[in-house]
């Protein structure tokens, strides 16, 4: 697996056809390593461990190559969500935006480097929070957020 | 008061607990997935309001705080009558707890019923930099910063 063909949400564990003591782990190799639980993503045991994405990725990469992981799954967050949550977003920013709003939510999602119809979970938040600060006034910022909650609440939160 | 502004912080997968203290650490409210000492509770209240008390006689204005650590990470929002901490796991968004804290807030800001209780239980003493409250070594490092004055 090359470091590109890693994503974030991606959840490993320890091989059982072979162990990290047959093969010579650098430093970090090791700590990730120590990480692994089945559990975490690749992208917690980044966090963890203060790693880069491209770092992590890599390391993964070296892991995989090397036979000693194997992938348990993607995490949920890999999900995208369904594309007419957008249209709930915009309708809310229109009420306290006016008609910038849709160009607004482009430009956000440009920004972030995501489409309408391939945007993960796991951004929303950031998504939500980048709209929120071109709102001046805190009695709109409120009542969008409130309003984008109980609206988006069913896709990111447990039932 | 967590049932009634934050009851959605508790749906967030990953979130293992959530306290509200007053600005004179008293534990107002406090919700947990697993079983966490109570002692526990008290000393991250007290920890999390010195780090925003240190920070405003920095000059500083801390309104939240996130703090990682292994097992997870800390999200501290500091309100003028009250201090909310969630404890919750690496994967868990901060942005996603921030939206549902600021509307949660913006819930207090309406409701006088709550601010009334919340300022009724708070005497008002809100020196958390006291010196009976923090260490030797804490004592020592905000002098040098200029946070406390300096005791002959």
């Amino acid at each position: 697996m090359s470091p590109d063909e890693i994503s974030e949400y991606m959840v490993f564990r320890l091989s059982s056809s072979r162990s990290p003591k047959e093969v010579k782990l650098l430093h970090l190799e090791w700590a990730v390593v120590t990480q692994l639980d089945g559990e975490k993503s690749v992208g917690e045991i980044a966090g963890i461990l203060s790693l880069s994405k491209s770092e992590a990725k890599e390391i993964f990469s070296n892991l995989t190559n090397e036979g000693l992981l194997d992938l348990v799954n993607l995490s949920r967050s890999e999900h995208y969500l369904p594309a007419e949550i957008f249209d709930n977003i915009e309708y809310e920013l229109t009420l306290v935006m006016g008609p910038v709003a849709s160009i607004l939510l482009e430009d956000v999602l440009q920004e972030m480097g995501k489409t309408r119809d391939k945007f993960d979970r796991a951004s929303l938040g950031i998504m939500i929070d980048f709209l929120t600060n071109h709102i001046s006034n805190p009695d709109k910022q409120y009542q969008f957020q409130k309003n984008i909650l109980s609206k988006i609440k069913d896709y990111i939160l447990a039932r | 008061m967590i049932a009634e502004l934050f009851k959605n912080l508790l749906k967030i997968e990953g979130v293992e607990a959530v306290a509200v203290f007053s600005n004179d650490n008293k534990l107002l409210d406090s919700w947990t997935r697993s079983h966490i000492n109570s002692q526990v509770f008290q000393d991250l209240g007290l920890n999390s309001l010195q780090i925003c008390q240190a920070g405003e006689r920095s000059n500083l204005i801390l309104e939240e705080v996130v703090l990682k650590y292994e097992k997870g990470q800390l999200y501290c929002r500091h309100h003028p009558d009250f201090l909310l901490v969630v404890v919750a796991k690496v994967k868990v968004e901060i942005t996603l707890i921030r939206l549902i804290v600021n509307v949660g807030l913006g819930d207090y800001r309406e409701s006088r019923k709550l601010q009334k209780i919340v300022r009724k239980v708070t005497s008002g003493n809100t020196n958390i930099l006291a010196k009976e409250l923090i260490d030797d070594v804490e004592e020592e490092y905000l002098t040098k910063l200029n946070i406390l004055e300096k005791t002959s």
